[in-house]
């Protein structure tokens, strides 16, 4: 039961981290300024009239404006880039201080890796549950409007295994690169801002690039952040989660296995 | 069952065109203290972390406690603990922390506290970021101890400790010893190796030179000899003699009478002649300086 005893052992440092529980808070502060952002334009919005305004939420697709603001805290930009950070830190940590030697020393490499992902997955996905549920409390209270709970559920059950998938490939950087500064530059470039590319590029109007493009698994969380919630969202979500899952992993511990630890 | 804890055979571990360990061919017994020596960048932790696990071999083969590392060297790394250069400790956690994640780590439960207080340090609520040197060596050997292993890989486990410490890290490996653990410790300090370990490993530039147990050298001695011209002395002794410190010393145990009649033919004269007894660090360097005998 190697990765298990890895994975406790994971377990007790992530209990113990303080980056971690800061982080935990930073999704408080960013939450609440995404849906504090998004208030304070409703609220300007009131100075027109509200036929208008609801003219125009309408032409937007926009049915609930709690539902519109809890949804536009699933952006990547927004919690992508705490989980980035936190899974940098905490896997860049055992090669910071060398102690992946004594797991290597105890434990094969696979198990050592698959131990490394197994607590990034507790910490990124516990990042993102936790900021799926601030959002939806912020988003309830502040616009009177319940929607959100309901949102809140559906929205883990599709974005769980994709950001899974996004967390593997954060893990499969950091345990490649084994540094943690560098990780975490890396992992925000990868998982936050190529797909933020990728989107504008989607919108140049060539259908071919838009429809390649709408293929991979990160135009599902630009989809879900605008509201989009649909079957078909939620298995083009696990579909894309697992395979990036998947081939991360795979790739990440064959390097892992044959690199040299200092 | 293996009489060899460890035995490497033609180790090899080739970083670009340098090789940092070059066919190493070594052989600890199991229940001893094997005290590897050699330069800085001889080769020394190389080697221990190619059996630790933690670097690829390029070629050869290795065998812990009679399990090949071909076949299922996880089973014995399991009973072997390894200190490698800097301890390797979480500086964010406690002591107890870091002892409490390594029996994690190896599916044991163990009395963190115990083996706190065996290194020498009390439990405390301080993180290790605030430990000195010594403390952090003192952590690092409990950890390495921890588990009860059955061979112990050691890369200088002395370094930054006070006497005291040093005292009482020389106790606990032999009291290890006494108890069947074998020991592969390097380490600078010879004087303190040679008290240590029964048999000697000497490295330099990534080939293992010569094993030895220390019966061996401590049964050698040489006689030097100051004379009026050394480097005349050295031309016409040749391969029987090297420069040592004031004088000559001797490599074969050619008589003194002798001596005196070869170098007469220069008139070189014998100033003073003593015997020097033989201890790990002159058996080292007299090692670098040449293809020396270790015979008397």
């Amino acid at each position: 039961m190697q990765p298990f005893n890895l994975l406790k052992a994971d377990l007790r440092r992530i209990v113990r981290d303080v980056p971690l529980r800061v982080m935990a808070v930073l999704t408080l502060v960013v939450n609440l300024f995404t849906i504090g952002s998004y208030k304070l334009l409703v609220v300007l919005s009131e100075q027109f009239p509200a036929e208008d305004m609801e003219g125009a939420f309408e032409a937007m697709g926009i049915q609930s404006l709690a539902g519109s603001a809890f949804f536009s805290c699933l952006s990547i930009s927004n919690i992508g880039i705490l989980i980035c950070i936190a899974v940098a830190m905490f896997i860049g940590k055992d090669f910071v201080y060398n102690t992946v030697r004594n797991k290597v020393c105890a434990a094969s490499r696979v198990k050592v890796y698959l131990s490394s992902l197994g607590a990034a997955l507790v910490i990124g996905l516990g990042l993102h549950v936790l900021s799926i549920l601030e959002s939806a409390a912020l988003a309830a209270i502040l616009f009177g409007d319940a929607t959100p709970i309901a949102d809140a559920v559906n929205a883990c059950l599709i974005s769980l295994p994709l950001y899974a998938g996004f967390i593997a490939v954060m893990v499969f950087i950091s345990m490649t690169l084994k540094s943690q500064v560098l990780g975490m530059v890396i992992n925000i470039v990868v998982v936050v801002f190529v797909p933020s590319i990728l989107s504008i590029v989607a919108m140049t109007g060539v259908e071919a690039l838009e429809k390649a493009i709408g293929l991979i698994p990160y135009a599902v969380v630009n989809e879900l952040s605008m509201g989009a919630v649909s079957t078909a969202i939620a298995i083009k979500g696990v579909v894309g989660g697992l395979l990036l899952g998947i081939a991360a992993t795979v790739l990440g511990c064959v390097l892992f296995t044959r690199a040299d630890l200092k | 069952m293996s009489d060899y804890a460890i035995e490497t055979v033609g180790l090899r571990k080739q970083y670009g065109f340098k090789a940092a360990a070059d066919h190493v061919s070594m052989h600890v017994r199991r229940g001893s203290i094997y005290g590897f020596v050699g330069l800085n960048g001889a080769g020394k932790t190389t080697v221990i972390r190619i059996l630790a696990g933690t670097v690829r071999k390029t070629s050869g083969q290795f065998t812990l406690l009679g399990v090949s590392d071909s076949g299922d060297i996880l089973s014995a790394r399991k009973k072997v603990r390894a200190m490698v250069e800097t301890p390797a400790l979480y500086l964010n956690l406690t002591g107890e922390e870091n002892l409490k994640i390594q029996f994690d780590i190896l599916g044991q439960k163990g009395d963190a506290k115990a083996l706190l207080k065996t290194a020498g340090l009390e439990p405390s609520r301080v993180a290790v970021k605030s430990y000195s040197l010594g403390m952090r060596q003192r952590l690092a050997i409990a950890m390495a101890l921890a588990g009860d292993p059955e061979l112990l890989l050691l890369d200088e486990p002395t370094n930054g400790l006070d006497p005291e410490g040093i005292a009482e890290v020389r106790a606990v490996l032999a009291s290890l010893r006494d108890r069947g653990v074998t020991v592969l410790v390097s380490s600078h300090i010879l004087n303190e190796l040679a008290r240590l370990a029964d048999t000697f490993g000497f490295i330099d530039n990534g080939k293992l030179l010569k094993e030895v147990t220390a019966d061996e050298i401590g049964a050698g001695a040489f006689t030097v000899a100051r004379v009026s011209d050394t480097a005349g002395a050295l031309t016409l002794l040749g391969d029987a003699a090297e420069a040592y410190e004031e004088g000559v010393a001797l490599k074969t145990d050619m008589p003194i009478s002798r001596l005196v009649h070869i170098l007469d033919e220069k008139a070189i004269t014998v100033e003073s002649v003593r015997t020097v007894k033989r201890d790990l660090e002159t058996y080292f360097l007299s090692l670098l300086g040449g293809d020396r005998s270790a015979t008397v």
